[in-house]
């Protein structure tokens, strides 16, 4: 019996209070019959019992359910304006967190979309300072051979490669790929084969293995792409297989083909421990963890430095998950928008509480009249929070929408470089937050006024006929609210301004180069032309030459490696009788260049001199390096002078420093300082460089007079493109704008919410308080009394607000320092107390304009009416 | 009160059709019910207590019965038990329901689906 009892607790309460004890006798008598029938019959009871209660119980519990929601449904019906503007509010305030939520779905959420991921490393060399490199070529064949808790170690290189297309020449992104690289990402071809390749000798002519965008964007998927040719123009490539659909491996995800990458067996001398620049991938072997993968790479990295003459040194490997290694810098960006969109999500749930709470007290007389008609207090509370559920309910399919809506144009305006290798979408996680957190609100939105109606104070305030001590508690708990909602706003006030600030730097920020009026084109020299190093000077010479001659041109030159070009080249340098502090990365960005090409970019020379005709000639082997380099290595003193010792293909060589230039920002506007080092084009031929050319004005026709004066030196010289260096600046802020405007926007909807908010509090505080005001004006109290009274009491919360809001302001503001590395511009974007002083300024004068209507009713406030009410 | 029709209640679940049924010749309290039930269809109409009292639920919401404090006789009887009567409404529906079955059995039969008619 007691066992029925239990059961019967599935059955809504409404039901049990109804027919429970009925039931149970019910229940009795068939179990009496059952005992004398015997085992059979009592077990069958049982099973027929059981069914029953599992069919019935549900279809109770929706009954009702459906009973609730449609008064729900009239309740809101009753007030549009209030449910409309509540159900408004928190669609568009979720549907912006449901957006933001795809993309840390996406990015952070997901796991990669290949084989097996979470077994795919990133294998780094570690540094003697304990800082990661990437690899160089002999460590990598050493880590190929020896390890074996990886299944498969490769390396990968982006470049971008002339390719001709018609008459002229297009840049396409490809990747050099060794072999067993797809092995790692688990990835078979689609069509055909992987290209056939040893580390070593190059297999001619060269291999090609296509993604499947590329082979449906140029072959329109055709089979019989493989087999024909593309015509690069370092050589032909024969297209041996084309990629799976969907496949972008990790460190570039543009690439339209993938050759083989193969070393000369100089690459490979031991000399070359120190060419750290292949990104490199592994696959654990199954069950292998990082750490272990890493602790024998490391021995094998040891191992192979002491026997190449290195000595023992502290130097190994880094071993890390491929997702980690992607996302960890990223991560606090991501964060932040998340963080600063669940702010606001809280503004707005604090403000529809507050709205629903000034239509509390006509509620709770309501429902204090169905109580006192004979509805259970667990049946109001559970009307109650019905209602706010289907409030929520609403908000959480608007939200969906206003995701839908906004997931595409936020994810075009990502910040660059954020490893979107899944794409933002509708998953189940996406819609599992819209649903848990409209229900989450629904639920904290709805239980205050259940519990209250449901703790029997109902009774007393129809015993009080309506004596207002329920809109007190009202009150209270809106000021509450109103405290919560003042310091949220107030952090995303100040990561606003922060925002703002650190845009206003970047756009003021040195970035070592000027890109006003400065029109670029990428230049190719095909295979078999200029041979010779000194037609290849002649021609660098001659370019730069005509270039300066162009309309407007105020100087023009050469860089193999410019800033903003989606390149770098890296080469390594050790100080000539000095050593260089531990930590760095002895990496330089080499720059070839030829003509005036520091006044080209607008670089500064801060020391010495720049490069001269001479210096290409002769014995001469001059460099100039940036300032980091100076400042770093000869603090205090003259660079100029100095020698450096550099790794070239053939060994070390010395050069010597006849300049030194500003420091550049090369592949963002925002990155650390690093080393530089420029050497004429002469000395280190490139067959792929940038002829600049400054203007002193914008010149519609440049671009095209630029190409034409190439054509016009040499016609077999290719023009891969022509673009404005400003347009590359512009396309690197362009996402922080947006950043700064998402934050900005979120702190003045979360600032607009909250002047509601206020008003909306203090009005109601006032109307509460009108007998008081009426015998305070009728004892002689002055209108500027009378304001100054209900400003100071409405500030009470705003104040307590913004206490707390300094407090998380202060323990966030590691937080909201981020993404500032690198920026010449000091004491932007850190919280300090001009930051926090503005906020506050902002913040307490809305919060006055918002108190200030009330108080001003207060005053007219007339006390015979207001005597009269009480 | 406006006279109700019955067309929309129909056609009854099995289980609403024979506690309307089981009510037809006297009020009974809920094992009573359950027990005519049984009865009446040789066990093959098999009613749990909780589907009856959903049932009972159903009916009483729809005035098709109605809750009684007549006892028939006070000597034989349990305190708690309730009892519960059939109204001219559920009458009605009841009734509505069995001439539909008859339609659909007359359907039947001329079609030949039914070839000679049951004997009670």
């Amino acid at each position: 019996m007691r066992l029925y009892r239990a059961l019967l607790r599935l059955l809504p309460f409404e039901f049990r209070d109804r027919f429970g004890r009925e039931l149970e006798g019910v229940f009795r008598s068939q179990h009496r019959e059952a005992l004398d029938e015997g085992l059979g019959a009592r077990l069958r009871l049982w099973a027929d019992t059981l069914a029953g209660l599992f069919v019935v119980a549900p279809r109770e519990h929706v009954a009702i359910l459906r009973q609730d929601v449609a008064i729900a449904w009239r309740v809101m019906r009753r007030r549009p304006a209030l449910s409309g503007a509540a159900i408004a509010i928190l669609s568009i305030s979720l549907g912006a967190a449901t957006a933001v939520f795809s993309v840390v779905s996406a990015v952070l959420l997901r796991p990669l979309p290949y084989p097996d991921s979470p077994r795919i490393v990133v294998v780094q060399e570690r540094e003697r300072d304990g800082s990661r490199a990437r690899v160089a070529p002999p460590m990598l064949l050493e880590f190929q051979r020896q390890a074996r808790l990886l299944t498969g170690v490769a390396a990968v290189t982006s470049s971008t490669l002339p390719m001709r297309a018609g008459s002229g020449l297009a840049a396409v992104d490809t990747a050099q790929v060794t072999a067993g690289f797809f092995d790692v990402y688990g990835v078979s071809p689609a069509l055909g084969r992987f290209p056939a390749q040893t580390p070593i000798d190059r297999v001619q002519p060269d291999e090609a293995v296509l993604t499947h965008e590329y082979w449906m964007s140029q072959f329109g998927g055709d089979p019989r792409a493989v087999g024909r040719v593309l015509p690069l123009a370092r050589g032909p490539a024969v297209i041996v297989g084309v990629l799976p659909r969907g496949f972008r491996e990790a460190h570039d995800t543009d690439v339209a083909f993938y050759v083989p990458l193969t070393f000369t067996a100089n690459q490979l001398t031991r000399g070359m421990f120190g060419a750290r620049y292949l990104d490199v991938v592994g696959r654990l072997a199954p069950g292998v963890d990082p750490a272990a993968a890493e602790a024998e790479l490391a021995g094998i990295a040891a191992r192979a430095r002491t026997d190449a003459g290195f000595g023992r040194d502290n130097s190994g490997a880094v071993v890390t998950r491929l997702h980690d290694s992607l996302v960890a810098s990223h991560r606090p960006t991501i964060w932040l928008m998340f963080g600063t969109v669940t702010l606001v999500l809280l503004v707005a749930a604090a403000n529809v509480s507050s709205l629903l709470l000034s239509r509390a007290v006509t509620r709770e007389e309501e429902l204090a009249v169905r109580a006192a008609l004979g509805a259970s207090p667990a049946r109001l509370f559970r009307q109650v929070l019905t209602e706010s559920l289907v409030l929520a309910a609403l908000a959480g399919a608007g939200a969906l929408v206003v995701a839908a809506l906004t997931m595409r144009p936020l994810v075009a305006r990502l910040p660059p470089g954020l490893p979107m290798l899944n794409p933002v979408q509708f998953d189940w996680r996406v819609f599992a937050f819209a649903v848990g957190v409209s229900l989450m609100l629904g639920a904290c939105l709805g239980l205050a006024p259940a519990v209250r109606v449901s703790a029997g104070r109902l009774f007393r305030l129809l015993a009080t006929a309506g004596r207002q001590t329920s809109p007190q508690h009202a009150a209270f708990a809106r000021r509450a609210l109103l405290a919560f909602e003042v310091a949220a706003t107030f952090v995303l006030l100040v990561a606003g301004v922060l925002m703002a600030q650190r845009f206003q730097a970047l756009q003021r920020a040195d970035l070592g180069f000027s890109a006003d009026n400065v029109v670029t084109a990428l230049v190719f020299l095909p295979d078999g032309s200029y041979p010779q190093v000194e037609q290849q000077r002649l021609l660098a010479t001659r370019l730069s030459a005509d270039a300066a001659a162009l309309p407007g041109a105020t100087a023009a030159g050469i860089d193999g490696n410019p800033p903003l070009g989606s390149m770098t080249m890296w080469f390594g340098y050790q100080l000539e009788g000095r050593a260089a502090p531990s930590g760095d990365r002895m990496l330089a960005q080499f720059h070839p260049v030829a003509g005036r090409s520091f006044a080209a970019f607008g670089t500064r020379i801060i020391d010495g001199r720049e490069f001269e005709e001479r210096d290409g000639l002769g014995d001469r082997r001059p460099v100039v390096i940036n300032e980091w380099m100076a400042r770093r290595y000869w603090p205090g003193e003259s660079a100029v002078g100095r020698r450096i010792r550099v790794v070239t293909q053939s060994g070390f060589a010395t050069r010597e420093i006849v300049g030194v230039a500003a420091s550049r920002r090369h592949q963002d506007i925002v990155e650390p300082e690093t080393a530089e080092v420029y050497v004429p084009i002469a000395r280190d031929p490139v067959r792929l460089f940038t002829l600049a050319v400054r203007l002193d004005g914008h010149r519609e026709t440049a671009p095209a007079q630029l190409r034409q004066a190439i054509a016009r030196i040499d016609p077999n010289v290719q023009v891969v493109a022509t673009a404005w260096l400003s347009d590359a600046v512009a396309a690197a802020l362009a996402p922080r704008r947006f950043q700064t405007l998402l934050v900005g926007s979120f702190a003045v909807t979360a600032l607009l919410l909250s002047l509601v908010c206020i008003h909306g509090v203090t009005a109601c505080a006032v109307s509460l308080r009108t007998r008081e005001m009426g015998v305070r004006i009728a004892l002689g109290a002055s209108s500027a009394r009378v304001t100054r009274l209900v400003i100071r009491d409405a500030f009470r919360p705003i104040a307590a607000g913004t206490a707390l809001g300094i407090g998380a302001v202060l323990a966030l503001s590691r937080v909201l320092q981020l993404d500032l590395a690198g920026l010449n511009v000091a004491g932007a974007g850190t919280a300090d107390p001009a930051t926090i002083g503005l906020a506050v300024t902002v913040l307490l004068v809305v919060a006055f304009a918002a108190t200030w209507l009330p108080a001003r009713r207060a005053t007219r406030v007339d006390p015979l009416t207001a005597l009269r009410q009480a | 009160m406006a006279k109700r029709d019955p067309e929309p209640f129909l056609p009854l679940t099995p289980a609403m059709f024979h506690v309307l049924v089981a009510l037809a010749d006297g009020d009974k309290h809920g094992y009573a019910i359950l027990k005519d039930v049984k009865r009446r269809t040789d066990g093959s109409v098999k009613l749990s207590a909780g589907t009856l009292y959903a049932v009972l639920k159903r009916l009483l919401d729809e005035d098709m019965i109605l809750e009684t404090d007549e006892r028939p006789d006070p000597a034989l009887d349990d305190e708690r038990r309730r009892y519960y009567q059939l109204t001219s409404f559920g009458r009605q529906v009841a009734v509505a329901e069995a001439e539909r079955m008859e339609r659909a059995i007359a359907l039947a039969r001329a079609k030949q689906l039914l070839v000679k008619p049951r004997s009670a």
